[in-house]
């Protein structure tokens, strides 16, 4: 009986787990392996091992320029959207406020707001000012939808943390500025991690608003997107995303590590 | 250990009482301290007791400089800090939830105050040993306070305001966390270590036993006001006002009058020799131990009669309530297990008190 139970049960299971596994994984693998792929055409069967399309990318000046433009929006939006969403955060759980609770429900509206109104609405704003579509547009749209992710990552951290320890820091003999540095730091900077980078990975692939809000000078998905009209680019684009899936990878495998290393000790 | 005593005292000021003059402080219209004064002596273990909401965990925060006085001023030694903000101050706290620093080791917990003292790495970390195994927690300097136990962190608390070497420690509730085994032993061993430094001790609780076995005065806080400062003797025994005779240990009240020849008298019950009254009425105040158990009517001397009600056995004493006609509560009278022998519901007894046990204290209606 326990018998025929113990090995029918792990069957069923290992089956949808395999396939679970596969229907993640498999379209996320393809990409590296038709980056490796000697053909233009992106299609089974494989043709053969090439590099050729890695060799490639340094020869795509405006591919590795919307890549540059990607990483700069993402790092800049990411800083900015964190330091505000934690002095936000700071604020809300800390200080007695009128109104609270309208408030930071009001801060969460760009999440549920159809990007595309959002975006048609920013563009129309923009040209009513008149300050001109460029990397700057791309920025304030990417961060007025990271803002709310990154309040919400450091509500909850600073939320979980008791104010004695300042009083304690104080009583110690430390004033509010070394206070925050030896305590509330250290103490928040789990929180301020994830938010950063839970709020570059935003930045770094959001399409809808990048496409509106940007002129000449691109974002990556806005160049993809763009390039799939030549199918002749797509082997590189593919090997670019190669690149990005392997950083991805090494960032998450790092942080993982250091977050045990930091428990450990 | 010596060596922190004498370090201690060197750190400390010439004289490191605390002088409280007129404090009050409001919270939101709410009166929470009305005009305290209080003086603490140098070395002293002085305890701020009452139930929650008196005003008394307001009062350290205020010693701490953690929160500032709506008026009134403060002083330690010779020194007026009425003004100064907590970090400035000579004085330490060791906080009711421990605050420890989620993110440092317990070494580091410890020496967390000491870089502003510039010391030599060495000469720090000979210091946070020594506070170390002064607090019982030799070799755990480099644990989490996360896997510490209640008293060991309760430990490292101690550890990190003690290291300061400051005039005046501050406990907030500190021993209200740990259950009742381990918070008998801290008491003890709180009271050793306040004597083996030095320091004086500020202790806030709401435990009057804990308040009882520790200090060497108390305060008895109500309402934001003090109802009454004294030795813990003093306070049980000659309480200044019901308030402070009902909150601490149990008590019966017999509402009476004076009569003829300096006695007492309570409607219906009879009169009765009190040696503290002077000629007023009031509130005869008679502690549980004070009353003999007879079986007989005593011949002279103050009695009452009554019918037992109900016999406690507690091991080391019994407690017996007894009826009396004409008083609304039963009266409680504790006594040893061999007085109580045989007694057992509606049993007639007599309980009688000498003269000098009762106290007379003023009736608040």
């Amino acid at each position: 009986m326990t018998r025929s139970h113990a090995r029918k049960r792990p069957v069923l299971l290992t089956a949808y787990a395999v396939l679970f596994l596969l229907f993640l994984y498999v379209p996320i693998l393809l990409v590296p392996a038709f980056s490796f792929n000697d053909g233009t055409i992106v299609a089974f069967p494989l043709q053969g091992f090439t590099t050729r399309w890695y060799g490639e990318l340094s020869r795509s000046p405006e591919l590795l320029a919307a890549l540059r433009h990607s990483l700069v929006v993402g790092a800049c939006v990411s800083v900015l959207a964190t330091g505000l969403g934690t002095l936000g955060a700071w604020v809300v759980t800390r200080y007695p406020l009128p109104g609270k609770a309208p408030v930071t429900g009001f801060i969460m509206l760009p999440i549920v707001a159809p990007l595309v109104v959002l975006a048609g609405a920013l563009f129309l704003l923009v040209q009513t000012v008149g300050v001109g579509l460029s990397l700057y547009t791309v920025g304030l749209g990417h961060l007025i939808v990271c803002l709310p992710f990154a309040f919400q990552v450091m509500r909850s951290r600073l939320e979980s943390f008791d104010d004695s320890v300042l009083k304690a820091s104080r009583d110690l003999g430390e004033g509010r500025v070394a206070t925050f540095l030896r305590v509330v730091l250290p103490i928040s900077a789990p929180g301020i991690i994830s938010s950063l980078l839970l709020t570059f990975t935003l930045s770094f692939d959001e399409f809808v608003l990048s496409f509106f809000l940007s002129s000449t000078e691109v974002t990556l998905p806005v160049y993809i997107w763009s390039q799939l009209r030549f199918p002749g680019r797509l082997p590189v684009v593919l090997a670019l995303g190669s690149l990005i899936l392997l950083a991805s990878f090494v960032l998450v495998v790092l942080g993982e590590v250091l977050r045990r290393w930091r428990t450990d000790d | 250990m010596t060596d922190t005593r004498k370090e201690s005292h060197m750190a400390a000021d010439p004289d490191s009482g605390i002088s409280i003059r007129g404090i009050s402080k409001s919270f939101d219209g709410t009166r929470v301290l009305r005009d305290i004064d209080l003086e603490v002596g140098r070395g002293e273990f002085f305890s701020l007791l009452g139930p929650s909401g008196c005003g008394k965990s307001t009062l350290l925060n205020i010693l701490g400089g953690l929160e500032t006085p709506d008026s009134g001023s403060i002083r330690i030694g010779d020194r007026d800090v009425t003004h100064l903000p907590a970090e400035k101050r000579p004085t330490n706290m060791v906080f009711q939830s421990y605050a420890m620093f989620p993110h440092l080791s317990v070494a580091k917990n410890v020496a967390y105050g000491l870089r502003r003292k510039r010391l030599g790495r060495r000469e720090r970390d000979e210091k946070v040993e020594r506070m170390l195994s002064l607090v019982h927690l030799d070799g755990l300097g480099d644990r989490n306070p996360s896997e510490l136990s209640g008293g060991q962190r309760q430990r490292v608390a101690l550890a990190r305001a003690l290291v300061m070497e400051p005039a005046v420690l501050l406990l907030d509730e500190s021993l209200a966390a740990l259950d009742r085994r381990l918070r008998e032993a801290m008491q003890i061993e709180l009271r050793e270590l306040q004597r083996e430094v030095g320091i004086t001790f500020v202790f806030v609780t709401h435990d009057q036993d804990e308040a009882m076995s520790m200090s060497d005065r108390i305060a008895v806080m109500g309402g934001g006001r003090i109802l009454q400062i004294g030795r813990p003797t003093e306070l049980y025994h000659a309480p200044a006002s019901r308030e402070v005779a009902e909150f601490i240990g149990s008590i019966n009240l017999i509402e009476v009058t004076p009569c003829a020849g300096g006695r007492l008298e309570a409607p219906g019950l009879g009169a009765f020799d009190c040696d503290s009254a002077a000629g007023e009425g009031g509130l005869l105040a008679l502690r549980p131990e004070c009353f003999g158990i007879a079986r007989e009517a005593p011949a002279a001397g103050n009695r009452l009669e009554g019918r037992v009600r109900e016999v406690t056995f507690l091991g080391d004493r019994s407690y017996l309530r007894v009826n009396v006609e004409g008083l609304e509560d039963p009266l409680i009278a504790s006594c040893s297990f061999r007085e109580a022998e045989g007694l057992s519901r509606d049993d007639r007894v007599w309980l009688t008190w000498s003269a000098e046990d009762g106290r007379l204290i003023p009736s608040d209606r």
